[in-house]
């Protein structure tokens, strides 16, 4: 029950923070937002997260943005991943994924200055 | 037993290597253009050690954000009309 609840909590935060709705300003929008997202993190049919499947995807963004000529970002992106390799162990592979998922064509559009 | 004092500095630690992880993760989500601010990367990871799936929060994320686009195009819309 207490998992259920947190679940629901950080939910709120998320739905609050992407779509500007509030809970006391728009319960209704608020509420529909809220259970759909619920739902959808509940019930779904992806897999687990398969960690050599991500690191794969990671080395082959780095071999890509060095085939464009990116290396500074490549370099960029191995200082984060070897520091993430050090500092967080349990979760490092399900959040990068999450971030692979986001990701929106990154070679186009990433610039080291930001 | 550890003193008040000890137990303080060892939570004070433990918020400090967590900020440094969050920093680290939203520097990635930067280089991969996954457009999320530091607040919305917290609750993320958080959700994440919750055990969601990470693709499905990515689906809830595009979502959301769609919604909300739209949400912002009707406001501009309404008042253009007006």
């Amino acid at each position: 029950m207490a998992h259920i609840a947190k679940l629901g909590a950080l939910t709120d935060e998320l739905v609050a923070l992407l779509t500007s709705a509030s809970a006391d300003g728009e319960p209704a929008k608020f509420n529909a937002h809220k259970e759909s997202a619920l739902r959808a993190l509940r019930n779904h049919n992806y897999p687990r997260t398969n960690q050599f499947d991500v690191w794969n995807r990671l080395d082959g963004l780095d071999e890509k943005f060095r085939v464009y000529n990116e290396d500074q970002l490549a370099d960029a992106l191995k200082e984060r991943l070897q520091k993430i390799s050090r500092l967080e162990g349990k979760w490092s592979s399900e959040i990068l994924h999450l971030l692979l998922e986001l990701s929106d064509k990154p070679l186009a559009n990433s610039k080291l200055k930001d | 037993m550890p003193s008040e004092a000890n137990r303080k500095q060892d939570k004070e630690i433990m918020a400090a290597q967590a900020r440094q992880v969050i920093d680290v993760f939203h520097e990635i989500s930067t280089l991969l253009n996954a457009d999320l601010d530091r607040q919305t990367l917290s609750i993320c990871i958080s959700l994440i050690e919750n055990g969601v799936n990470p693709e499905a929060l990515a689906s809830v994320i595009k979502e959301l954000k769609k919604d909300a686009e739209e949400t912002q195009k009707e406001i501009l819309q309404s008042r253009g009309q007006r």
